[in-house]
């Protein structure tokens, strides 16, 4: 199970908010993405979560300072609407790309960013709202606007297309601590043929329990636990260690 | 004296140099073949896809000089694709002829029911801990935790299993981790996204003669 730290960042500070909404700053992106780096994080996702709205992702001179001293693979997301988009994020040292927004109105984009750059490279994210009893519809434009799809029906079209991993955020649950959305994680579990990141809502590292009956848990984002130093990456793997989840260290 | 490249054959070479510059700091990102051939320590990199790569190799015509080398006296290393690249040939999008310094082929990972009743996926992308068959310099000084960050859908398949010097366990498979022939080495994972056990891998290989 990878424990990856999630940034999300408006213009030069990392911000955090509830649902998406009311985002608060917290800082340097760079100084906590090398302290989670430090702290044994197993992946960094940086998500530019103004970008959408404003056509463009600002994350460059970031994720090129981030990779001068951080050695463990760097996710990158926000505003990301072509082939070229995803070359310059490339260039400047992601691994891998996010995206949402452009793949909800044109799903063909995943097709294309797989062909061009490897399906390892992909991962669609995919922000769930509940509507119904175990029923979510996929959200855009960082959680703002309704897609009306249904998740679990839109997940296994961008897998068909070509993605290479998921990153799936419960926005009921997002910036809240309120703990996992287990329902929603054990369907994907069930019917995910590629790896998936389960995020939003870690309260403690209790938490970890819920995936003990998971075939395999991929990955778990985690921001506001880590951002407010509820706990910190250690705990989080030595916990997991001993409930015996696979982890690095 | 030293002399380090790293093959461009596009895709992100940022990390890796950024690691290799830890340890040195003269080196070339190049393509160029008199560059190539000059060289003591080749980084072959590569991310994408297979045969795009070796189209790249073949239009700047480093196929023949990467298999002209004197690997007694040079020190290769690829990485991920550039590992699969070094095998005769590989199945990614139709059957595609590779640099065949080592023997052997590249062929997609093969999930058996077992493994998908685990939900074991494919790509494999995560950290595995690799269980080390034959010493080597390469693996000095690295914690006992042989963790690294592995991205991969295909995997080689080598003639003489001696030359795999360490693997990983990935359900049903042994998958060959890293390899070795003569001064050629090639890693499936990445060390430039491995911490610090990778910087140690980069290191080492930078400190052979």
């Amino acid at each position: 199970m990878r424990i990856i730290a999630r940034l999300d960042i408006k213009g030069p500070n990392l911000i955090k908010g509830i649902h998406f909404e009311g985002l608060r700053v917290i800082g340097d992106p760079n100084q906590y993405a090398t302290k989670y780096y430090k702290q044994g994080a197993d992946e960094l996702l940086l998500i530019d979560c103004v970008a959408s709205l404003y056509g463009r992702n600002n994350l460059l001179d970031i994720i090129k300072k981030a990779s001068d001293e951080i050695f463990i693979p760097i996710t990158v997301g926000g505003g990301i609407r072509s082939i070229e988009d995803a070359e310059k994020l490339f260039l400047s040292g992601a691994d891998k790309i996010a995206i949402n927004s452009k793949a909800i109105n044109d799903p063909n984009i995943i097709n294309n960013l797989a062909k061009n750059f490897g399906s390892q490279a992909i991962v669609a994210s995919i922000q769930a709202k509940k509507y119904d009893d175990k029923k979510w519809l996929a959200y855009y434009e960082n959680g703002r606007e309704n897609s009306e799809k249904e998740v679990l029906e839109w997940v296994k079209e961008v897998e068909d297309r070509g993605a290479g991993e998921i990153l799936i955020t419960s926005i009921d649950r997002e910036g809240t601590r309120d703990g996992f959305e287990m329902e929603l994680c054990d369907q994907f579990n069930s019917i995910c043929n590629i790896p998936v990141i389960y995020c939003g809502g870690m309260s403690s590292k209790n938490d970890l329990i819920n995936f003990k009956e998971f075939s395999e848990c991929d990955g778990i984002a985690l921001a506001s636990i880590l951002h407010y130093n509820q706990t910190d990456i250690e705990e989080i793997k030595s916990y997991a260690k001993q409930i015996n989840l696979k982890v690095r260290f | 004296m030293k002399k380090i490249v790293i093959i461009n054959c596009g895709g992100n070479l940022l990390s890796l140099t950024r690691a290799i510059k830890k340890y040195e700091n003269n080196f070339l990102i190049t393509s160029e073949i008199n560059e190539v051939e000059n060289a003591t320590h080749i980084f072959l990199p590569g991310v994408g896809a297979f045969n795009k790569a070796m189209d790249v190799l073949e239009k700047k015509n480093l196929r023949n000089t990467l298999q002209n080398i004197n690997y007694e006296k040079v020190y290769l290393m690829g990485i991920c694709l550039g590992m699969q690249l070094l095998f005769d040939s590989s199945e990614e999008n139709g059957i595609s002829k590779g640099l065949g310094l080592i023997k052997g082929k590249v062929k997609k990972i093969n999930l058996d029911n077992e493994d998908r009743k685990k939900k074991l996926k494919i790509p494999n992308i995560g950290w595995h801990k690799i269980i080390i068959n034959n010493k080597s310099k390469i693996f000095d000084d690295t914690n006992q935790n042989l963790d690294f960050y592995f991205v991969h859908s295909y995997h080689t398949h080598l003639k003489n299993s001696e030359e795999i010097i360490a693997t990983i366990k990935y359900g049903s498979n042994n998958l060959a981790a890293v390899v070795k022939r003569n001064n050629i080495f090639g890693c499936q994972f990445h060390p430039e996204k491995s911490g610090s056990n990778g910087l140690k891998i980069i290191k080492n290989f930078l400190e052979l003669n």
